[in-house]
Formats: C-alpha cells, structure tokens, sequence
C-alpha cells in the first residue's frame, strides 16, 4: 500500500505545480480526531445485538415449532382415519337377523366392510358374501314392502327399479365350480343416489339377510379434502468465472446483511474462482380440497434448503470458502386440475404462487492457508424481503386402494423479487426445473 | 487490563468486557466516522454498524497487527457501504463536477494557519464524493488504484476526483481566511 501510495502522489504532483502540503495539513489535523459519541449509543448497540442473537433464537424455534405443528396435525388426522377404516361401519350395514348373517359379517374383514361401502357410494357396490340363494330387492322406505325379492342367478345383470325412480343395475357373479363367494356389483353412476335419496338393498340367503344401505349424508362426497406430504428439489449449478452475479455492479448485495461481506471482499479484495450451488431442498405439507369434479384448490407449507460455496483468493497461498445456507418457510396457494382419474392411476396438472420468506442464513466463512484450514467463522444472519414465485405442473398419480396415493410431478419454477434477496441460486436464474414426489392421503 | 484477555472476555460474550471495548475505541471510531458522514446522526449510525460488526466478527481476528486498525478498516468499510446503500456517492454533488483540475492562485501555505475545528467544519461542507476520495487518499493513505475498486470508479477518476476536492478545500479555506 505504501509504494501505492506513493505512486499516487507523483500522479498527484505531476498534476499540479505544488507539493501535496494540504495533504500533510489536513491528515495530521484530522486523523487522530476524536469525538464523543452520544452517550447512549452503547445502551442502543447493547439492545441490538441483544435482539441480534434473540432473533436468531426465534427464528430457529420457529422453524422447529413449525415442523413439530405440522407433525402433530398430521398425527390428529391420520390415527382418526385409521380408527375409522378399523370400525365396521354401523349406519352402512345393519344386521336383520342373526345366525347366518351374523356368519357372513365375520367372514369379511371389517376394514373391507368400510371400504365396500365408500366405493359404494364412490363408484359401485362390491360386496362378496357366501354363497346359496340370493335375493336382491330394494328397500327405499316406498318399496319395502311390496317389492318382492329378486332371485339372483350367477352372471345375470338386473335390474333394480325403485319407486324413487333411481335404477341401480346390479350384477350377480359367481364362480358355481367353487362356490364359495358371490360378487355383487353395481355400476357407479347408477347407484349414486339421487339428492337426499337414501339406497338400501337387502341381500338374503333364505336364512337371514343383510341390508347395505347408503345414507344419504353419504352421497356424492367424493373425498373433498386430501392431506400431501411431498419434497421437492431441482438441479444443482456450478458457475466458474471471475465476475459472478455477486460483484455485478446491477446487484445489491453490498446492502444486504447476509450478501455483503462476501460482496464486499469480493468486490475489492478476494477473486472468485468458482460458485457452486446445492440443489434445493423442499419439504412440504399440502391441505387440498376438492373443488368441483375435477378441481382442487390447496396450500399448505413448504420448507426450503439453499446452499451454496463460493471459493475466492487474495494471495497465491490462501484461499477462503464460503458456505452459505439460507433457509425458508412458504404458503403456497394453486389449482390442481384432474385430467385424468382413473381407479388406479391418475394425471393432473397444478398451477401455484408461493410466498417465501427467509427465516434465518447460516453462513460460514473457511480460511485456507497452504491448503491447510487456518480458520472458520461462523455466524447467523437475517434475510430481508419476501420472495414469490410460480410454480407450473405436470404430474402422475398412483392410487394404492385405499385413500393413499403416490405421486410426482415435474415443472418449471420461476421466481420473482429475487432482488430482494439475499444472492442464492435463484439470483443467478429466474426459471428452474422442479420435481416433486410426495405421498397423499384422503381425508374423508 | 490486557487487550488480548480484554478481546478473549468479549469473545466469550462478558458484556462488560464488551462495553470497555467500546469505550477504549468509541471516541476514535467516532472521529473516523464524522469524517465520512454527512451530518452527526449518519456519523452515529455509522459507529453503531461498525460496532456490531466488530462485536460480531471479532473471532474472526487473528491477533496478529493492531487491533486498532482492524477495528479502523472495519468502520471504513462500514461507513463506505452505508454511504453507497443510501447513494450519497453516486448522486452526490461533486463525483462529475466540471471544476478545472488546475490550481488557481491560492497558495497551500494560507490554509496551515487554520485550527482543527475550522478545518474539521469546512471537511464536512465538503461535498460527499470529494470527502470521500479525500480521506480515502489523504489520510487513510489507501492507493487510487484500491479507492477506484472501492467505490467502483476508475484509478483515473479517483485522481482527478482528489485534484478536484484539494482545489475545492483551498478555496474554502481561503475563503474563511478572507
């Protein structure tokens, strides 16, 4: 710096005809000047950095507190659902006789029982009960008592007419070789009852009878809301070049609490070697509701990882390395449109904006001397701003039976306000790939 | 008490040694940090900045050189950011001033009979871009080829920027001398 300087003032002295006396004047005048500062201002730095390391406290609580929420809502709802496909279902299946009845309910495991009854009143009726002689007649409060029984034979369609105008059409089926199990089966669009139209169909073997009946509180709902449990990541990006988006003049990050260090040493001091961004991480928990047949909406709340190193020289025998973490929590709102939704499989496409903001950056500053660590610094940092971005989607879904599924979906993200963010990897490109998989379960 | 005990009490989070800290460097920091600022308020956000920054990185000092100039760069440094976040110096008055790089008649030696005070109240008229190439250069005795990357302006610039805020100095001390 001394030779610098000194280069500096021939450049000075050749501009004009003086000696640089002012110079020396008013450096030995003002660089020892001193001054008292208000006498409050360590009470205010005292508070700050108080705030400082509380802020940092409650942000990580705040992440930990909200996963644990998360967790706890996911095991209210779960073990309801499973108390539920575990009792038979009362208001679905009415004994009228003892005896053999009583034989053919414990012959079918009562979660099949329950879920007989919601595909029921999903999509048909598929009820396996032993064999013999079978009568089918409805038992609309109108029809009960004069319909007389219908005699079912193996792999014959009847047809089923109530006063009440709906028309269930029923097939028998059966295997005479074995013997042992009659399917009874109903077509979906037919047996869903009418509004407020209650179906009850009596099934009798001579000895005693069972009555399947669908309640009219039942119709229609066809699992509105659905629990997601997904995560999510994209590409990972290594940039090597000297000028990164960093020490861009266009850039920010001298102003920004995390960013400007590295801005900063990077901009007067350190080169850039290489900046090599982690892929993101998303962890999400997603409440939709169907709207519609084929629409959803939803939201949840998504967590999100981003990582990455920058590596910067000053001298030929150091270098340092920066490793940046910032961490996110976000409420997504979008659609999910069904495109296709078949028993076991279906495809969808979603549409939605999430609402990030930076709960907490960890960054950690590595100092390499001969290739040897000479020191690590460490500290935690707020994250200014909000940021937004769209997500679009295709994706594909596997039904397991049940009300459990597994999906996966590919799309493009495209992020928005990054300038009011810390430099991360979403500085260095608006739109990236995402791909999503997760698990959701019907929730009614 | 030992600086080095004194930095390793700080380190491991004793306010008090924290607070002695302060009070050893405040009056110095605070003096730097006018001569930076536009006006006494900027100067004492400027000394509250660097300080939580020097709080917060002091691990990151390796007890090798004076902690003083550690502590000084750090308050330069802070000073400068806060300068840019809030454009004082690419907007101020001054940064592409047409003022002639010649000297004029004006002769160093009147303004050596100025005190401290004045010439510390006349440093603070000075229009931001000047002041701050002119301690950068003058008194902090940083190179232009460093000040040009600091504030991301040419060698050149930071030059004839220096020529400029030396001329405007003279003149205004002659002023006064008048």
């Amino acid at each position: 710096m001394a030779s610098e300087k000194i280069s500096g003032n021939k450049a000075m002295n050749g501009s004009h005809k003086h000696n640089d006396d002012i110079k020396d004047f008013v450096k030995s005048s003002l660089s020892q000047f001193e001054a008292e500062p208000p006498a409050d201002l360590w009470d205010k730095i005292e508070l700050r950095m108080r705030r400082r390391r509380r802020v940092v406290f409650y942000r990580i609580s705040a992440i930990a507190a909200s996963v644990l929420l998360l967790f706890s809502l996911g095991f209210l709802f779960v073990p309801r659902y499973f108390a539920d496909l575990n009792q038979p279902s009362v208001g679905a299946l009415q004994k009228t006789d003892s005896g053999h009845v009583q034989k053919i309910l414990s012959n079918l495991p009562s979660a099949n029982l329950k879920k007989e009854d919601d595909r029921f009143v999903e999509e048909g009726l598929s009820l396996v009960v032993t064999p013999g002689q079978h009568h089918l007649r409805p038992l609309t409060p109108e029809t009960n008592k004069h319909s007389e029984p219908i005699e079912s034979k193996k792999n014959e369609s009847f047809l089923l007419s109530g006063e009440n105008q709906e028309i269930q059409h029923i097939q028998l089926s059966g295997n005479d070789a074995t013997n042992d199990s009659i399917e009874l089966m109903a077509d979906k669009t037919e047996v869903i009852p009418e509004k407020n139209q209650a179906i009850q169909l009596l099934i009798t073997d001579g000895k005693g009878s069972l009555i399947l009946d669908s309640p009219a509180d039942k119709k229609k709902i066809i699992s509105k809301w659905s629990m997601a449990v997904g995560y999510g990541t994209t590409s990972s990006i290594e940039l090597a070049q000297k000028a990164t988006e960093m020490s861009s003049p266009a850039g920010n990050y001298t102003f920004d609490a995390f960013s400007s260090e590295l801005a900063n040493e990077t901009l007067y001091f350190e080169e850039v070697e290489a900046t090599t961004h982690q892929s993101p991480v998303t962890f999400g928990v997603m409440l939709s509701r169907r709207w519609g047949g084929k629409w959803n909406v939803e939201t949840g709340l998504v967590y999100t990882q981003l990582g990455y190193m920058v590596k910067t020289r000053e001298f030929s025998n150091s270098y340092r390395e920066y490793h940046n973490e910032l961490y996110y929590l976000g409420i997504p709102i979008g659609v999910r449109l069904s495109i296709l939704d078949r028993k076991r499989y279906g495809i969808f496409a979603s549409q939605s904006l999430i609402f990030e903001k930076g709960m907490a950056g960890r960054t950690s500053i590595q100092t390499y001397t001969n290739n040897v660590i000479s020191s690590t610094e460490n500290d935690y940092l707020g994250i200014r701003g909000v940021q937004i971005s769209s997500l679009s989607g295709l994706g594909a879904e596997i039904k397991f039976g049940g009300n459990l599924s597994v999906y996966g979906q590919t799309g493009v993200q495209i992020f928005f306000l990054n300038r009011t963010q810390p430099y991360n990897i979403r500085s260095a490109r608006m739109a990236w790939p995402s791909f999503q998989a997760g698990l959701r379960i019907q929730l009614d | 008490m030992d600086e080095k005990q004194l930095l390793k009490d700080c380190l491991n989070g004793n306010v008090h040694a924290q607070k002695r800290l302060y009070e050893m460097y405040s009056r110095k920091m605070f003096g730097v940090c006018l001569r930076y600022a536009a006006d006494p308020g900027m100067a004492e956000d400027f000394l509250q900045e660097g300080f939580i920054k020097v709080f917060s990185r002091l691990h990151s000092f390796k007890f090798q050189g004076s902690f003083e100039g550690w502590v000084r760069r750090i308050m330069i440094n802070t000073s400068l950011e806060m300068l840019r976040k809030h454009d004082v110096l690419r907007y101020s008055q001054g940064i592409d001033s047409s003022m002639p790089l010649q000297d004029d008649a004006t002769d160093d030696n009147e303004a050596m009979e100025i005190d401290s005070e004045t010439l510390f109240s006349v440093f603070q008229e000075m229009p931001p871009g000047f002041r701050t190439v002119f301690n950068l250069y003058a008194i902090e005795d940083y190179s232009h080829k460093e000040i040009g990357a600091m504030l991301k302006i040419s060698e050149g610039t930071s030059k004839s920027q220096y020529a400029r805020a030396r001329l405007w100095l003279q003149k205004r001390l002659a002023e006064i001398k008048l």
